[in-house]
């Protein structure tokens, strides 16, 4: 099957990015391992080179700052907690933060809807809103504009929809109007696009 | 325990589960599934998971 969409792939900015990515992953794993033996400086500077992306997915999925403040705090003290408990060996650790900032981003969501008695049906999210600065390179950002260009916008707004919103699987299916046999075969299908398209360390 | 080959639908479930997304009597199956141990669903879930934690990076990037 061809998931990248039938389009050249971009392998030259490809390669960088990745040499990026593996270099930060690199640095972010020696910082855990140090906050591991409880060095607080080790968890200030993880803090400093990723809580801009922590807090952009907080308030992603939960539109608030405040709230989003608060979730980002959340992750930052697990992983001051846990950081002995991060396996290498399963994900990176820009994976591992940003699942599990969503994770807990979600939770507070469904709890907000929850008590405020709203339909899941009726959340609203802020898919790009950040107030925070950007800091990337300009050329990791080229190459992100150029991978996003490869997807389909359906398939980009599907998963930005899968990924924000907190809607289940059956909701998602009503919201956008598609069976939830083809829910799930798009998100498999977009998300494998994605996956071909950035590579991996 | 492993798969010698998956089929649509299982991947279009563990690409669902990877995100917390699947319901019912199949999210709760993949669950028993794990925890008996399958390192190939474990390894699909990982792949899941970079896809959209890259996803997510690439939009705070733009």
């Amino acid at each position: 099957m061809d998931e990248s969409n039938g389009q050249e792939p971009i392998q030259h900015d490809q390669s960088e990015l990745q040499t990026i990515e593996c270099a930060r992953d690199k640095r972010w794993r020696s910082y855990l391992n140090r906050a591991a033996r409880q060095e607080p400086q080790a968890l200030a500077d993880l803090y400093d080179e990723s809580s801009r992306l922590i807090f952009s997915i907080a308030i992603g999925i939960l539109g608030n700052p405040a709230d989003a403040e608060e979730i980002t705090l959340d992750v930052y003290t697990y992983v001051w907690r846990s950081a002995a408990q991060f396996d290498s060996s399963r994900a990176s650790v820009a994976t591992w933060l940003v699942m599990l900032t969503r994770s807990r981003a979600i939770d507070r969501l469904r709890t907000i809807s929850s008590r405020t008695d709203q339909s899941g049906m009726n959340r609203s999210h802020n898919l790009h809103g950040t107030p925070v600065a950007l800091t990337s390179d300009d050329s990791s950002r080229v190459f992100v504009v150029r991978v996003l260009e490869q997807l389909e916008s359906a398939d980009r707004e599907l998963l930005e929809h899968v990924f924000y919103s907190g809607l289940s699987h059956s909701e998602l299916a009503i919201k956008l109007e598609i069976p939830l046999g083809t829910v799930k075969s798009r998100v498999r299908a977009a998300l494998g696009r994605v996956r071909k398209l950035m590579g991996e360390c | 325990m492993s798969h010698p080959e998956y089929t649509q639908e299982e991947l279009d479930a563990l690409a669902l589960y990877s995100l917390g997304l699947l319901e019912g009597d199949e999210g709760s199956n993949l669950d028993e599934h794990l925890s008996a141990g399958c390192t190939d669903c474990e390894s699909h879930l990982m792949g899941f998971h970079r896809a959209a934690a890259s996803f997510a990076s690439m939009l705070f990037l733009l």
